[in-house]
């Protein structure tokens, strides 16, 4: 270990932190100009830190890299001319970095949108998820998320974007309203003569759902109705028992066996929709793309 | 956009290398909060996710992993440029970098830096699993001083002035520890205690010899085996009865393993006639007055020596 912490300091004269990618760009600049203030113009740095960055290097290699000629111009020394030759084989490595990044840029960043697979089934999700197909630079595809893991999806990076009606308070996620969704109430045909009335269900999203209307029948109170149980009737609704009253997300529904009520515009009926996304997240354009999504939104 | 900076591509590459902060911050020598910050600073600068953070640790994203790649092409460049630096630096300040591996004889060699003039000289052993073929190329030393067995240690682009060339094997025990019978010997008898072996800095290529060797002609395989670095460790490690002493060459000439109470026998000799070469190895097209000067210096020493 002593033997290696020695050679690792022998060695490591020239491997200090001044020679990083920063130092070594204003390098190259100041020897193509010849010049620390034209140099310095080029990469929008004053004269002094330019000359302090090179300071810095000819510390680090134990060795002047430039000296002064009559006409104030620098001239490189024998260290500096190698230097800049040598330093092709890098720039050549670093150009392919460069040329790869952009080109995942161009083709499209993949953004992966989670929600409940209840919010997933709402009109709401689905013109948003449009939305965003169609926008250029982003490839959104579509993850389940259950809302209790949101949280974590957005910490470990397998989710980018969270759709839902839940709230969370953590301060490392940027929470925005994104849209809202409708709620109907939808009726599965009428109960034949003698035969026991359905019940009235009310379904919510992550928990969250608006107040439903009073219904005209009198004596006809709202039963929870779980997200899994109604997204097993939107499957299979011959299921459903006929004359059942649901309070529900606008979704698409098979006609044949559902009938959409309207319900008087006084009352509301909307339940608001949340992007959630990690505040130090990758994508830069994340916070634009909420301000797009959020033109979408209604006045009201 | 602007591209990463070389520790974050440090980093990066850790990170993928262990598979978890603490492993990585631990590699680099920094905190676990150091490389996290680090690798979202690179993810913000680059523009995409590298990893997936999981309760049950790390894994890279596809995106991530096309990237490992080009960052070790960066850095393995980055390395270089500054290899080439120390090299110019050394040039310039008349240093001379040398390695030598662990036998007597490089020890012997090993002079005092006011003794050679302009020239300073620093010395080092080849590190555990250290490849000196390929720092001599990468120019990260000048000299290597080291052993090797039959074509090992002859690559294109590095020279060799041999010392010392010998003769098949040698095999050494402790006649305490041990009953053979030098007149009837046989390899498999030995090789079923624990062979006592060079590291491959004493003697490129001879541990894949005799693997192989084993392997194809009595069919068994080396199962327990002790590599040491050094020629008085394996010395040391014989006499305490550890294992059977297995050396290319002639062991006894360089080590005087008689003198130290093994017994000896010789094996090979007929049909590995140059097998163990003791050599300086330099880079080829090395152009470095002081480099060249210290070679013909030491090749001088060494030969009188011997």
């Amino acid at each position: 270990m002593d033997r290696e912490k020695m050679a690792r300091q022998e060695e490591g004269d020239s491997r200090t932190s001044a020679v990083d990618f920063r130092h070594l760009s204003a390098f190259q600049r100041v020897y193509q100009e010849k010049s620390y203030a034209h140099a310095g113009q080029s990469i929008f740095a004053t004269r002094k830190s330019i000359v302090r960055m090179m300071q810095n290097l000819e510390r680090s290699f134990d060795t002047p890299l430039f000296s002064e000629g009559l006409r104030g111009e620098l001239i490189p020394g024998p260290f500096a001319e190698r230097l800049f030759n040598d330093l092709r084989f890098l720039n050549a490595a670093r150009h392919r970095m460069k040329d790869h990044i952009t080109a995942i840029h161009e083709n499209g960043r993949v953004l992966h949108v989670g929600s409940s697979p209840a919010v997933f089934r709402t009109r709401e999700f689905r013109n948003l998820f449009r939305g965003l197909q169609s926008l250029d630079g982003i490839r959104a595809c579509y993850s389940a998320v259950d809302p209790a893991d949101a949280g974590r999806a957005l910490v470990s990076g397998h989710c980018d974007l969270y759709l839902g009606c839940q709230v969370g308070t953590a301060s490392r996620f940027v929470i925005q309203e994104a849209g809202s969704i409708s709620f109907r109430i939808y009726r599965r045909g009428e109960a034949g003569a003698g035969e026991p009335q359905g019940r009235a269900h009310q379904v919510s999203l992550d928990g969250k759902a608006p107040e439903p209307p009073v219904l005209s029948e009198g004596g006809r109170g709202w039963n929870h109705l779980d997200e899994a149980a109604w997204l097993h009737w939107l499957d299979r609704p011959e299921e459903c028992p006929l004359g059942t009253i649901i309070f529900a997300p606008d979704v698409e529904m098979d006609r044949e066996f559902w009938q959409p009520e309207e319900i008087p515009e006084a009352v509301a009926v909307h339940q608001p929709l949340h992007a959630s996304f990690l505040r130090q997240h990758a994508y830069e354009f994340l916070p634009a793309l909420m301000s797009k999504l959020r033109t979408r939104i209604p006045a009201s | 956009m602007i591209t990463p900076e070389i520790r974050e591509l440090q980093i990066f590459l850790a990170l993928v290398k262990t598979g978890s902060f603490s492993a990585a911050a631990q590699q680099m020598g920094v905190t676990q909060p150091a490389v996290s910050a680090q690798i979202v600073k690179l993810e913000q600068v680059i523009g995409f996710p590298l990893f997936y953070r999981g309760p049950d640790g790390t894994s890279i994203t596809e995106q991530g992993q096309a990237l490992v790649p080009l960052a070790e092409d960066i850095v393995k460049e980055y390395t270089d440029l500054l290899r080439r630096a120390a090299y110019w630096k050394r040039s310039r300040t008349n240093q001379v970098k040398i390695w030598t591996d662990g036998s007597r004889v490089a020890q012997e060699v090993r002079m005092p830096a006011q003794e050679t003039g302009v020239v300073t000289e620093s010395w080092q052993e080849i590190e555990i699993g250290k490849d000196w073929l390929g720092a001599l190329r990468n120019l990260e030393v000048d000299i290597v001083l080291a052993g090797s067995f039959l074509k090992a240690g002859d690559v294109p682009g590095i020279k060799t002035v041999p010392v010392r060339q010998q003769r098949g094997v040698t095999i050494a025990w402790n006649p305490t520890y041990y009953v053979f019978n030098p007149e009837s010997f046989s390899l498999p008898d030995a090789i079923a205690s624990t062979a006592i072996l060079p590291a491959a800095s004493l003697a490129i290529g001879f541990r894949e010899f005799l693997d192989q060797w084993c392997r194809s002609v009595y069919g068994i395989s080396l199962e327990e085996a002790v590599e040491c670095r050094s020629e008085s460790d394996a010395v040391n490690a014989c006499k305490l009865g550890l294992g059977v002493m297995i050396f290319p060459g002639d062991a006894d000439e360089r080590m005087k393993l008689h003198q130290a109470g093994l017994r000896t026998v010789r094996t090979f000799e007929f049909i590995l006639p140059k097998a163990f070469t003791f050599g300086i190895r330099y880079r080829a097209d090395e152009q470095n007055p002081q480099i060249l000067a210290t070679v013909a210096r030491m090749s001088e020493r060494l030969r009188k020596s011997s």
